[in-house]
């Protein structure tokens, strides 16, 4: 078992993870703003206080789907990068744990393999809970992957 | 007292949007149920572009609000979903350099309304440019 706060979520239809330490914050979406002739990923951009104007990424549109205009209700979680926060909107909030079994390379593999091709190069390593395995989203990875 | 200016909000397709009203010359129908204005004679045999298609997306159903610019080669007449009043705001606050958009400039940025509602602030000048472009 390897040791770590990650928060757990859903995203994209994807079950996903995060060291928590790589989350600035969590936030309910409320208003958003779609922006015309932006990357199909971006669902638009939000007020995040005093962050001001944040992006706010939607997986669904990284796998050929059309992310809703508005989620009000919606939770973001907030990514310090450096290019700036950048949010992403979860599905599913599933929670935090702090521990987890990795997966083998080949494991990992597999599980990467059900995933839409899209995602591929935004996830890391993989792991598993008693609930079921995860892959590891990297904040950095995703904006790489949508040219920024 | 903070720097204001003036915005006519405007709804284009799924985008809440603001365009500085100086720059537009003629409201000549707000859309929707509330108004039957009759067309402007200065703007006829000038084709209206759904402001919503040139953004690129499907617009909505129902009469649509018809705005006049002066375009760099001519007047433009822009039809928009809904028009949703004038008002003053500060300076919006910059789009960040995560936000990428293929028409760069055409957002100065965003504001927010008092109920919370975002609204990006087209630039007119970009924005005749896509409409000569054709986009």
């Amino acid at each position: 078992m390897s040791q770590g706060q990650v928060l757990l979520f859903s995203a994209g239809g994807l079950r996903l993870g995060v060291f928590l330490a790589e989350v600035g914050r969590l936030l309910v979406e409320e208003h958003i703003a779609p922006v015309p002739f932006s990357h199909p990923a971006l669902a638009g951009v939000m007020i995040a206080g005093a962050d001001g104007p944040v992006p706010v990424f939607d997986l669904h549109g990284l796998f050929g789907g059309t992310p809703a205009t508005q989620a009000p209700g919606a939770t973001v979680a907030l990514f310090p990068t450096a290019k700036g926060p950048v949010g992403l909107r979860l599905q599913t909030l599933l929670g935090t744990i702090a521990s987890y079994e990795p997966l083998s390379e080949s494991a990992t593999a597999a599980l990467l393999d059900q995933a839409p091709e899209a995602a591929r190069g935004t996830l890391t390593n993989a792991a598993r809970t008693p609930e079921g395995a995860f892959s590891f989203f990297s904040p950095d990875a995703f904006l790489a992957r949508v040219g920024l | 007292m903070a720097e204001t200016d003036r915005y006519l909000g405007v709804l284009a397709g799924p985008f809440a949007l603001a365009l500085p009203l100086l720059t537009v010359r003629q409201i000549l129908d707000v859309g929707g149920s509330s108004s039957l204005a009759p067309t402007d004679p200065r703007a006829l045999g000038v084709e209206p572009i759904s402001l919503a298609r040139l953004l690129h997306k499907p617009a909505q159903e129902g009469r649509p609000g018809l705005l006049l610019f002066d375009g760099h080669i001519g007047p433009v007449l822009l039809s928009v979903c809904g028009v949703s009043g004038v008002f003053d705001a500060p300076p919006p606050a910059p789009l960040p350099r995560t936000v990428a958009c293929r028409w760069p400039g055409l957002v100065r940025g965003v504001l927010a309304e008092a109920g919370g509602t975002l609204r990006l602030v087209l630039d007119p000048r970009v924005l005749m440019g896509l409409v000569e472009a054709g986009a």
